[in-house]
Parts: C-alpha cells; structure tokens; sequence
C-alpha cells in the first residue's frame, strides 16, 4: 500500500498506530494540563534551578562565583583566583548562547575549548555582556554564573564532535518515559540541537545502552565526522542518571519535563539543566512514539497518587523495558 | 447545568445559538440577504461638517444634491440639537442648521445614496431664460498678452465651443513648458493657491465668449477614505444650448458625481474653521434592508447605524478576525512558522491597501535592508532594546527613500509605504537576524517565506467579498470565528510539517 508520497510524507493513521505525537498534543494534552505556570521560573532561570538541585542533593557542577552588578567585575582576578578551568554562562540564556568555556591559563591568558587563547579583558567584557541582558530573550538584565567546566567521560567523549555529549530524559508526572543522548557533530558546532545537525541516541531504559541513532531525520550507526559506532554503548552511572532526572519532578512539581544531565569523568552524572517544553525529536531518536507510554503512565499516576520515585523507576522499568524487547523483536 | 455551560463544547455551542439567531432574525424579519449583491452599486455619500463653535447662535449653510444624478433620493442628516430646514436658492436646495448656543467642537453629518452611473452631466437651458453670458476677464499687459496667445492657439485648433474647451483642457493636461505657460500657471498657482487649475480654465473659456462657472463634487472612491470636494467647471454650450459638467483638466468624470451646481458648498455663520469633507462607501445591502437594520432596536447588531466616517475604520479593523483565523488554520494545522504569530495579520491589512507584488517587492527589501543594517549593528554588542530602536529609524529611512524612489519613477503605489507597521516591521527584522545567528540562514529564510505565505493567506481571507459583507451587516459572525477558533485551540491532531518531520518514523518500524 506504498503511495508515492510516502517518500515525503508519513500517513497519519501511520503515525497514530506508532504512536508518534506532534506539537499539538504535546502541548494540549501534556503541556498545558501538567505545568503550571508558576514553576516555570524554576526552569528557566539555571541559577534557580542549581539552587533547588542543591538542595535535593543532586550532583551540579560547582558554582563557584555569580556576578550580579557591573560593580563586581572588579573583583574578577580574586573570585577566579588560580582556577585553571571554568565556564561562564547566563542564568537565562537559551540554546546554548553566552557560554564561555575556559579550559586552561597561558600565562595570565586564557584558553577557550575551541584553543584559541584571550584575555583577562576579554573575559570581563564578556561578563559584561551576559549582565546587560545581551543573551536573554527580550534584552532583560541577567547574572552571570561561573562554575566548574565538566570534563565529559571518555566513553562519551568518543562518539562526539567537539562539546560534551547531554543525555535527557523525559519525565511525566515524575516518571522516567524516554531517554537519548545527544551528540555534537562538526555541522552542528558543538551545540546539542538536533535540528541544528546533532545525532540523537535513543537509550534503552533498562540497560542504559543505546539502541537506535538519527541524524537529520535519518538512521545511522556511526558518527559521521569520527566514524565510530554509536549503538550498543553503555552510559556510565545509568542508575544515577535515572534517579536523578527523576527527582527532578519533586524539585518543580512540573508534570511534563526534561531533565538534561552530562556524566563527569570523576563526579559522575551532573545535572545541567531541566525544560519545561522538551522537543519532541526523542521519538524519532528511540524510534519510538510517545504516546502509549505517557498514556501508561497517565493511568498509573491516576491510579496510584503520591508514589517515590524509586517505585516510579521500577515501573518505567517495567513497563517500557519490555515494550522496548518487543519493538526490537518487532524490527528483526 | 453551569457546568455544562462553562466547559468549552457548550460555549462554542452557545456562540454558535447567539450568532445563529441574530443571522436568522436580521435575515428573516429584516429581509437583510445573506450574500452580497453582485449586480447592484449603491453609494452612501456623506458630508461631514466640523467646527469650532464660538458660543453665539449659529447658522450653516451646506449646498445639498439635487440635479447630480437621476431619480434623488432624500438625504438624512444627522446632528444634536439643532434645527434643520431645506430651502432653495436658484432653484438649487440648501441644508440650514440653526441652534442658539453650541459650544466647542460640532460635528453634523449628512448623507445620500446615490446609485452608480446615473450621474447627470448635462443640463439644458430653459428656453424661456435669456442666454447666458460669458463673465468680462480683466487682464493687462504681459498677462493678457500671454492669455490672448493661448486663447488664439486653442481657437486656431477648435471648431466650435465643445472642442475650444477639449484644447483648453489639453493644455491644462500637459502644462507645456514653453514661457508663456509657465509664466502664467506661476501668476495663477499664487493668486488662487487651491483651485488655481480651475480659475485658469475659467478666464480661457471667458476670453473665448464661453459662458462658465464653477461647480463642486464628489469621488466615489472607497479607499480615499475621508476626501475634499473635487472642483469642477460647467460650460455652456452655444451650439446645443446646454451647459456641460467637466474636470478643469478633462479627467474621467466616470466616477464622479455632482453635488452642486451651486457656487458655494458651505457657509457657516457664528463657528470658524468650518470644513466639509465626504467618505463615500459602497453600501452592500439593498438600500431597504440598510434602512431597516438601522431602526432596529436590536442597535448593536450592526455597524452601520455609525456615521460613515466613523464607520470607514471597522472596515478593515473588523476583518482582521478573518486573517488570524487564517494564521491560526496555518500554524496549528499546517505547522508553518512564522516571525511573530500575528504578523503576517498586519502585512495582509497592508496587502489590503496596495497591490501585492508592490507590497511583497516592498517589504522584502526593507526586510533585507534592514537585515543588512542589523548585521552591521551587531559588531558593537548592543543591547536589545536600542538595537530594535535603532532598527526603527532605519526602517522609517528606508520607507521615506522607498516613496521617494518611486515617486521619481512614476510609480504611486510606493507612496503609500507608510501602510507597513513600522514598529513590527523592527521587530521582525530583529527576530530574523536572531534565528539567522542561531539556527542559520536557511532557517530564517524558511521563517520569512512562512510568514509572506500566512501573510497572503490572511490576505486572501480578508479579501473575501462575503467576508466584507458579514462584518457589516452580520457581526454575530465574529462569534462563530470565536467558535472556530476555540475549537482548534483543542486540536490535538497532527500538523501537516510534521507528516514530513516523521516520515522516517514508518520507515524505521517497517
């Protein structure tokens, strides 16, 4: 029953049976209904976020310094003192925007990731600039964070182009309903937007190993600029990874969300930043829609109000580590 | 049973019942048709008259219609507090409005309806009257040498009156640059600043024993909105014994119609800085229905008991409903993005007011201009709100230089630039460099085809006939929009752009 179009367009009864659910219903029925408006603000602003992470317990990168007032940048040589690597950022930028990541002192210079070397003047400026609001949206004044620059495990550092590898996970009403890891490549310049050219790595639930990659749309196994295999990879500390995206819901009572987490080579899994509104290019990652998962899980969180988030891992576990066998059985 | 009322299929239901029964009432009792008339034009002309009232009884004088066109109707005046009477003067009617004492600002209104091509442009002379005689022209020394010349010229091309003024009009037509000319459309421009084509006409026609006065009237023309009188002349014609009505240049008079043959339009006696102007509209119903429909009690059911100036701005305002449909259908049906959601309503209400390969050739080289500007601001690390502003002056620069370039090529629409919303305009522009930074300039390319096409769609919806034709005389429609709308904001289904976003979704499970 292959039309012609299909090249172009999937059918939308297609769809349905996968599965796949679209912006709308996102934002209809999971969206709208789940996250109050009044929560957002722990999302959106990073300083808040880290704060609350801190507070649960939850493995950030350090924070090491904010600038609040251009009054402060005086003292910038005694906040960084003789640290070697940083990162500085806005509270609430987007996309990645405004980050500045040292990796290391030439002298009284310093080394960006990219290697290319700047000064301390440089540096200031650029604090300045975060401050002014150059960086978030509708020009609003900003703080500028700076804290410890993760260093990415090497098993992950491997598959990626430049920039650390970010695992997410999408949570409904605190339980774990799909992961993938999202890997840099040269066309996307070390940003994690898969629509900007990133892969996307769906990740298996119950393993934590990868079982299915996308580049723009389309299947691949390897890596495109460094040629090396992207399935059947473990991420280090799946468990934690787990535990904490999950008691992400505790700490903003927003139904619908997105936990972005990179895995430390020493600390383990760091918590980068929690979305309010995750895309919902994870489907095609994991080859796998959405919908008969958050409909499981709606149910079950009906049914069964209040439940720890250990209890709630077991049942993602459960519920989608089978599904995940099945769909694969399905494949071969 | 409140429940039911508040959730959102009983209060699509409800606006949907509303709206329905007004339809039904209006068209049903009133006999108001549901779709426009094609075959009919029915004008509704109406003066306005302003002024500033001194506190002393006042008097205004207004010529009224009367021989314009065949079959007058009577008109309708519209004012607080004064009297009114019709009196004849010459045979020619004229409105009176007295009131002892009014203070400040004083609007009267008065209109007609006046159907299309009926306009009279001849009179014949009563038989019994003396013929007229042409006025005495008092001109000396190089002015009338100069007048004689061209009265000689367009004698020496005429054959008889009715041609003699043809050449007379030519003339004003071409405004030839030889000496003569020049110098006396100078003497003229300064000695009869507003009407000087008009008095320079009249003192050829005399010079050539030609029997002329002046006369005034009104465009039908729906877009010029509120409009001053058009100056006209009639001539008498010795030959057929009739008095002709013409433009001083000899312009088409095919929409113009007479409003008076007499001298004066208004006179106002105790006010000062009197001004009449006229708004002509096309009434869509038939005249009955209109009549009908504004002695309702039911007032709020329709617009067009307003005044028609007053009425001019629902005209567009009202229809932009119908464009944020079109967007809505776009975004959340289609999925196409867009530079700002309702942006592309505003370049379709600018789409509604030029023509739109102008508009479209407009916008987008001021988009791209002002893109270019923008990349150039971005070296110096501005902040948002002065970058977008500084966006602001250079957008106004580029409209000014847009209507100045096309004034010099000849080309009136980019006159009327100033449609474009400037302030959305810096915005878009700003957005668009933004996702151009970030995501790349296919993808801001992509944004901006979105919005031209939302922007034509919405362009399309608002251009609907019918869809005029509602807001005016049935705006419970609105309410079904609302209906429409609030019914998508439940659509959960999937966008078009994301059949093709999932493609490889079927492929991958297959």
């Amino acid at each position: 029953m292959k039309k012609w179009w299909h090249r172009w367009l999937a059918s939308p009864v297609e769809l349905r049976r996968l599965g796949v659910i679209g912006l709308n219903e996102r934002n209809g029925k999971y969206l709208l209904p789940n996250n109050q408006r009044k929560f957002y603000r722990k999302v959106d602003d990073k300083l808040v976020t880290k704060l609350l992470a801190q507070e649960m317990d939850l493995a950030v990168p350090e924070l090491y310094h904010v600038f609040r007032t251009q009054g402060e940048l005086k003292d910038m040589h005694a906040v960084l003192g003789d640290c070697d690597s940083f990162v500085i950022k806005p509270s609430r930028g987007s996309g990645g925007r405004g980050v500045l990541v040292i990796k290391g002192r030439r002298g009284d210079k310093f080394v960006k990731a990219s290697g290319v070397v700047i000064t301390a003047k440089d540096v200031v400026r650029h604090v300045r600039e975060i401050l002014g609001g150059l960086f978030s949206l509708g020009g609003s004044r900003d703080v500028a964070m700076v804290e410890a620059c993760i260093s990415c495990h090497h098993d992950l550092a491997k598959i990626s182009y430049q920039g650390a590898p970010d695992v997410r996970v999408i949570m409904l009403h605190g339980y774990p309903v799909m992961a993938m890891l999202r890997v840099a490549t040269r066309q996307s310049d070390g940003r994690a937007n898969l629509h900007q050219g990133a892969i996307g790595i769906g990740i298996d639930l119950v393993t934590g190993r990868t079982i299915h990659a996308v580049h723009h749309g389309d299947s691949v196994t390897r890596h495109p600029d460094l040629d090396t295999e992207l399935l059947g990879l473990y991420i280090p500390g799946w468990d934690q990874v787990l535990e904490m995206a999950t008691k992400g819901y505790e700490m903003t009572g927003l139904g619908y969300l997105g936990a972005d987490l990179i895995v430390d080579e020493a600390h383990g899994p760091v918590v980068i930043e929690l979305n309010a509104r995750p895309g919902l290019a994870i489907q095609l990652a994991n080859a796998t829609g959405l919908r008969h998962r958050l409909e499981k899980v709606e149910q079950q969180a009906l049914a069964h109000p209040g439940v720890n988030w250990s209890d709630r891992i077991k049942f993602s576990i459960a519920a989608f580590g089978t599904e995940v066998q099945a769909a694969e059985g399905f494949r071969n | 049973m409140f429940k039911r009322l508040f959730s959102l299929s009983g209060l699509v239901s409800v606006l949907i019942l509303l709206s329905a029964a007004g339809i039904i009432y209006k068209n049903r009792v009133l006999h108001v048709p549901l779709l426009p008339k094609q075959d009919q034009d029915i004008w509704l002309v109406e003066a306005r008259i302003s002024y500033e009232a001194k506190g002393e009884p006042v008097k205004v004088a207004l010529a009224l219609p009367g021989e314009g066109w065949e079959n007058p109707t009577e008109g309708q005046q519209i004012s607080l507090g004064y009297g009114f009477s019709v009196e004849h003067e010459d045979g020619k009617p004229v409105g009176f409005w007295s009131a002892r004492e009014p203070k400040n600002r004083q609007l009267i209104y008065y209109r007609v309806r006046v159907e299309e091509g009926t306009g009279r442009y001849e009179f014949r002379q009563p038989r019994s009257a003396k013929p007229p005689e042409a006025g005495e022209v008092r001109a000396k020394g190089s002015l009338g040498v100069a007048l004689e010349a061209l009265v000689e010229a367009a004698r020496q091309r005429s054959a008889d009156d009715v041609t003699y003024v043809s050449q007379v009009q030519q003339l004003l037509k071409k405004k030839p640059d030889s000496g003569s000319f020049a110098y006396l459309q100078r003497y003229y421009e300064k000695k009869y600043p507003d009407v000087w084509e008009r008095e320079f006409a009249m003192d050829l026609l005399e010079m050539a024993d030609i029997a002329c006065r002046p006369c005034l009237g009104v465009k039908l023309e729906e877009e010029r909105g509120a409009q001053r009188h058009i100056n006209l002349i009639e001539y008498y014609d010795r030959a057929e014994n009739v008095w002709h009505v013409v433009l001083p240049d000899g312009g088409s008079m095919a929409n113009i119609v007479l409003w008076t043959r007499a001298r004066s339009m208004l006179e106002v006696y105790g006010g000062e800085n009197s001004e009449v102007t006229f708004t002509a509209i096309k009434e869509r119903a038939p005249a009955g229905a209109a009549e009908r429909m504004a002695q309702s009690p039911w007032w709020i059911a329709t617009i067009s008991a307003l005044p028609v100036s007053e009425r001019a701005p629902f005209r567009y305002a009202a229809l932009i409903p119908f464009g944020v449909l079109a967007v809505v259908l776009l975004r959340n049906l289609v999925g196409l993005v867009t530079l700002g959601t309702f942006m592309p309503v505003l370049l379709g209400l600018a789409f509604l007011e030029l023509p739109m390969s102008a508009a479209i050739i407009m916008l987008l080289s001021m988009l791209f201009g002002g893109l270019a500007f923008r990349a150039m601001l971005s070296k110096f690390n501005l902040l948002v709100v002065p970058r977008v502003a500084a966006c602001v002056v250079i957008v106004t620069i580029f409209m000014m230089a847009v209507s100045l370039l096309s004034y010099k090529i000849g080309a009136v629409d980019g006159l009327r630039v100033t449609v474009f919303p400037m302030i959305v305009l810096a915005w878009t522009i700003e957005r668009m460099s933004l996702i151009w930074d970030e995501e790349g300039a296919i993808s801001a390319i992509y944004q901006v085809v979105g919005s031209l096409v939302a922007a034509v769609a919405a362009f399309g919806m608002m251009k609907i006939e019918a869809a005029r034709y509602w807001v005016e005389y049935f705006p419970e429609v609105l309410l079904i929009l609302l209906a429409i709308i609030l019914l998508l904001g439940r659509y959960t289904g999937y966008r078009l752009t994301e059949l093709f976003r999932f493609r490889s979704a079927a492929d991958i499970n297959s």
